[in-house]
């Protein structure tokens, strides 16, 4: 089983990325991250990068937007190129299949997040360090960072794999994708903020008063186990919506 | 006897507006080819979607290897091997790449997957080009490393939904050909779909004609045209004027007499002999250069079935 899966996430790998062509695009796409996160973003902030605890939220959606592209192509692109049919022809089973193609999208949003967050850390170091002390991020962010942009890079490529199960082209897929990262950046916010603005006024100030006398590590572990739990129901949808039969019968 | 290979049981497919497959009732032997003929949208690529597991039947049933295909789907795509409408390769992937995947998808070893491409791909005349990226090859040479592909993993049984549809004549022949010999080499069980009489002739033991999804006339491809043709006979020759044709007519058991240049069609029952009908043409004053029977070609035999209906095997 693990081997079938690695087996399709090398081949995505080979196809989607490293394919001719769009290799170049790739390498550039690449390079350019690096050089915006890792190089520009923290010289801009200063020590400040790896200090200040709102880190974590600014990485979160980085991955959003490397597994967007694998994602959208994960069964559109075998779709709109007519492999589909024959790749669900092998004895692959839909696990295999499935969890290929999204282990492929994590390897990949994740790989690149953490590679990311090294690199910065250099930078900061090069840049700002003082003789003799060097500049760490500050533990629990490090661990928040690990974390979330693990469990948020899930959700978004199993919610993306659904999409482009469903799409018939790679651009439909994309622009789904697009839409529903975009609501899932800000709806949360935008029904929280409405949600605060109704309430009167005293309520507001002693909502304020809750938060701040909180746990933020038991918070944060609260919103952990939200994001697990509602990965797994996604995954669980996922398995549950590909099923061989129902990919030609339509 | 040959232990059966694939076995449908009144096996039928309803989609929202149409019977794809309706009650198909198959036996085929191992090691047969057997060709599955039909004209556009008569349920064949929607049969072999069935036999793999990738669509459910509406009801009936259907066993490949022994493996009920809804019970068992995955046992029957580990032993059987499948190209379909398209190619199903990968086109930025290199034709080694694309073999390598299947091989290691169905579960073959490394060394097994090297040594198989050579085997493969060398009698094609593909194997110094498997490092090209498949999305530049011409047709031709796609649909060959398709086949390839698909008889990969030493299958038991392979399925083609028309192998040879959008190539060239030459081209055709030329898979046709391979085809062939690879079927012979590997004694690998065939289920062909396809609506080019030239495959079935070419490739098959045993052919099924279908139509509307339901099985019209099975079969070897001679004794189909037979069948459809043995009550014809064509006489050449000289002076076989209208005198003939109305004597001809007269006698019991010939059904029509159609001049087509200097030769007769007669399509007679079966009961008629030649020599009969030539010692009248002779009585009457005609001169025969030569006369054939059953001359269908396989093509004419399918149509007749086809607008003829059930009732020809
Ligand atoms: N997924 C589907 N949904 C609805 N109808 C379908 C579907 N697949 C096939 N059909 C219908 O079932 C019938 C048989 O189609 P099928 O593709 O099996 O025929 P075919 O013999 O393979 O034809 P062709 O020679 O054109 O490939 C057609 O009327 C087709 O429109
Ligand atoms: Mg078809």
């Amino acid at each position: 089983m693990l081997s079938d899966i690695w087996l399709v996430v090398v081949k995505e790998y080979r196809e989607v990325l490293l394919r001719q062509g769009g290799r170049r695009a790739n390498i550039l796409n690449m390079v350019l991250i690096f050089a915006v996160f890792g190089v520009f973003m923290p010289l801009q902030t200063g020590e400040w990068w790896v200090q200040q605890p709102w880190t974590p939220i600014f990485w979160a959606w980085l991955p959003l937007f490397l597994v967007s592209a694998l994602v959208a192509d994960s069964f559109a692109g075998e779709r709109e190129r007519h492999t589909l049919e024959t790749l669900l022809t092998t004895r692959l089973s839909d696990k295999a299949i499935l969890f290929g193609k999204i282990a492929a999208a994590v390897i990949y949003g994740y790989g690149i997040l953490l590679a990311v967050m090294v690199v910065s850390l250099f930078t900061i170091n090069i840049a700002f360090a003082a003789p003799r002390r060097l500049l760490f991020y500050r533990p629990d962010v490090t661990l928040a960072v690990i974390v979330f942009g693990f469990l948020i890079t899930f959700m978004v490529t199993v919610i993306g794999v659904m999409i482009s199960l469903k799409a018939s082209t790679v651009r439909q897929a994309g622009q789904a994708l697009s839409l529903g990262i975009l609501m899932l950046l800000f709806f949360p916010g935008l029904i929280l903020g409405y949600l605060y603005r109704v309430l009167p006024g005293d309520t507001q100030v002693r909502l304020l008063d809750f938060i701040e006398q909180l746990n933020p590590s038991i918070v944060l572990l609260t919103v952990a186990l939200i994001f697990v739990a509602v990965d797994a129901i996604f995954l669980a949808i996922a398995m549950k919506r590909f099923r061989r039969s129902r990919l030609i019968d339509e | 006897m040959s232990e059966i290979a694939i076995r449908t049981q009144g096996l039928t497919r309803d989609f929202p507006s149409v019977r794809a497959v309706d009650s198909l009732d198959l036996e085929i032997p191992t090691g047969v080819v057997f060709g599955f003929l039909g004209p556009n949208g008569s349920g064949k690529t929607t049969t072999v979607r069935l036999l793999l597991g990738l669509l459910e039947p509406t009801s009936g049933r259907a066993e490949v290897l022994g493996h009920d295909v809804t019970v068992d789907p995955q046992a029957v795509r580990a032993s059987t091997g499948a190209l379909m409408e398209h190619s199903g390769l990968y086109e930025r992937l290199t034709a080694q790449e694309n073999l390598q995947f299947f091989g290691r998808a169905a579960g073959m070893s490394r060394g097994d997957v090297k040594a198989r491409i050579r085997e493969l791909l060398e009698p094609l005349d593909l194997f110094d080009r498997r490092g090209e990226q498949v999305g530049t090859w011409s047709r031709g040479m796609k649909q060959k490393l398709a086949v390839a592909r698909s008889l990969m993993h030493r299958p038991r049984v392979v399925f083609l939904d028309e192998p040879t549809a959008g190539l060239d004549p030459v081209a055709a022949a030329g898979l046709r050909d391979d085809l062939a010999r690879l079927v012979a080499e590997e004694g690998v069980t065939v289920f062909v779909n396809t609506h080019h009489l030239a495959d079935a002739e070419r490739l098959c033991h045993q052919v099924g004609v279908v139509r509307e999804g339901r099985l019209l006339a099975l079969g070897h491809p001679d004794e189909l045209r037979t069948a459809a043709g043995g009550r014809r006979l064509e006489i050449a020759g000289h002076g076989l004027g209208d005198q003939i044709r109305e004597a001809l007519l007269a006698m019991e058991g010939v059904l029509e007499v159609r001049p087509e240049n200097s030769r007769l069609l007669l399509d007679l029952s079966p009961d008629v002999r030649t020599p009969d009908i030539v010692r009248l043409v002779m009585e009457h004053g005609g001169e025969i250069e030569e006369v054939r029977r059953g001359s269908e070609t396989l093509e004419e035999a399918f149509m007749s079935l086809l607008e003829g209906g059930a009732d020809a095997v």
